[in-house]
């Protein structure tokens, strides 16, 4: 897993320190890490586009132009799941850093303890997230991001995995695949297909229909548990995302 | 869902107390919250905790249950414990007095925590029975001999009658406006002359004879959005 980790203050040798630790914590873990630096909120803003593109970002408050608090404001508004780790001189904005749902706030000077913590705190929870698919396939392990997953359909003896970037086939049954993927977001909607729900659009017929057009089928006997499921499913998710 | 809040002030722990004990009722979530002082060992049941870092020598030895499901909330009257508590990542802090707008909504952010402690409504809906939480259900209307349910995603029309559906929805956060409407009073963010309007813009009409009663109901419940504190005699 490689971390893009973006650190964003004026102050280059603000910049440059910090990187150092960064860098340094994450040779001492192992931990594959792209660093991206900003000068300005301006500047990381208008390489931010799309949730995703930064998994961590230190950001310092007080900076000419857009402050650190206004800039991760509209952060906020294209990802709200970028960790972002408040790097400054003032003990002002603790409470405000609240309202961004910040990760951390360390205080300058920042010693390589302090970025230990803040960096130790982020991986345990990146840990928690569901684990990658783990499948052999084409001579070689492949691990396969569960976001990326839209459905898995069993056809003979191999599961065919659908995923944004292609389809994955793999000699393994469905029901032990269906047990090695954590978390609540994958339906076994019938005996030969396991469904992402986030990839669901609606229910069409017996059928779901996905966002890339695709139809899975519902299991017939089950159709009201079943579908109850994805709709409470949909609910909690609403509710989540709040 | 236990919900348990500590703090050194008794009289500010009851109101909290109080405070979350009826926002778990309005919104429909099943909950006990207690109050007790810092000394107190926190439930290992608990799923919810608020705790003051005032005067407390340390802050909550408190895992929460497996799974992630619960929520910690953090308050003190300096502002600098902010950074403090990012020691032990709270999912809020809050300034002393809580805010109660404030309060409510870092619970509303947690509520998918709970989800298994929601109360629900079912409905005959096309041969099949549908569940449905009621904290996401906005009002329901008379439609065609059944009634039409308006959620927070989608509409549902049943055959069964708003008087029956009215009968299996709770009086505390629910309240028949007008002849063929019922409104989740959680969601109505005011109150005109012939209507109310919810959350997510809708308008809802009142009968004349029964505004005096609407705009009790609402007065009792809109103190969470006002930040006021909760009114004698509010519904539990």
């Amino acid at each position: 897993m490689e971390l893009t980790i973006g650190i964003c203050d004026d102050l280059q040798e603000e910049r440059v320190a910090l990187a150092k630790m960064v860098r340094a914590y994450c040779q001492s873990r192992e931990v594959a890490v792209r660093l991206r630096l900003f000068s300005s909120g301006e500047e990381l803003l208008a390489d931010i586009q799309r949730p995703g593109q930064m998994n961590i970002l230190f950001l310092d408050i007080y900076m000419p132009g857009l402050s650190g608090v206004d800039t991760a404001r509209r952060l906020r508004k294209v990802d709200k799941r970028c960790a972002i780790v408040f790097a400054t001189t003032s003990t002002d904005h603790g409470m405000e850093s609240f309202e961004v749902t910040a990760s951390d706030y360390l205080v300058k000077p920042i010693r390589m303890d302090d970025v230990a913590r803040a960096m130790d705190w982020l991986l345990e929870r990146a840990a928690q997230e569901p684990r990658p698919l783990s499948v052999y396939a084409d001579g070689e392990w492949r691990q396969i991001p569960l976001a990326s997953i839209l459905y898995i359909e069993i056809l003979g003896h191999h599961v065919h995995i659908h995923t944004g970037g292609g389809d994955v086939v793999a000699r393994r049954g469905l029901d032990d695949l269906a047990a090695s993927i954590e978390g609540e977001d994958f339906l076994r909607c019938h005996r030969s297909y396991l469904v992402n729900l986030n990839y669901v659009r609606g229910i069409e017929g017996c059928d779901f229909r996905l966002t890339d057009g695709s139809l899975v089928p519902i299991r017939s006997g089950d159709f009201p548990a079943l579908r109850d499921q994805f709709i409470s499913w949909t609910y909690r998710k609403a509710w989540a995302r709040a | 869902m236990r919900g348990v809040v500590c703090m050194r002030d008794a009289r500010e722990r009851e109101a909290l107390c109080q405070a979350i004990q009826l926002w778990a009722g309005l919104i429909c979530l099943k909950a006990e919250i207690t109050a007790q002082s810092p000394e107190e060992a926190v439930p290992a049941e608990a799923s919810l905790l608020l705790w003051d870092m005032d005067g407390t020598p340390a802050l909550p030895a408190w895992e929460g249950p497996a799974g992630g499901r619960w929520a910690l909330l953090l308050c003190s009257s300096q502002p600098q414990a902010a950074i403090e508590s990012y020691a032990i990542h709270p999912n809020a802090f809050f300034q002393k007095p809580v805010p109660l707008a404030a309060l409510c909504q870092a619970l509303e952010r947690c509520v998918a925590r709970w989800w298994e402690d929601l109360e629900w409504v079912e409905v005959l809906c096309g041969g099949a029975r549908r569940r449905i939480p009621l904290c996401d259900l906005l009002w329901a209307e008379s439609y065609q001999h059944g009634a039409l349910l308006h959620t927070t995603l989608e509409s549902i029309q049943t055959r069964e009658s708003l008087r029956d559906l009215t009968a299996h929805l709770p009086e505390r956060t629910f309240f028949r406006c007008q002849r063929g409407y019922v409104v989740n009073l959680y969601h109505i963010r005011g109150i005109g002359q012939t209507s109310a309007r919810l959350a997510n813009g809708a308008e809802i009409p009142i009968g004349r004879r029964a505004r005096g009663e609407v705009l009790e109901a609402y007065r009792r419940s809109r103190w969470i959005w006002e930040s006021a504190a909760p009114p004698e005699g509010s519904p539990t």
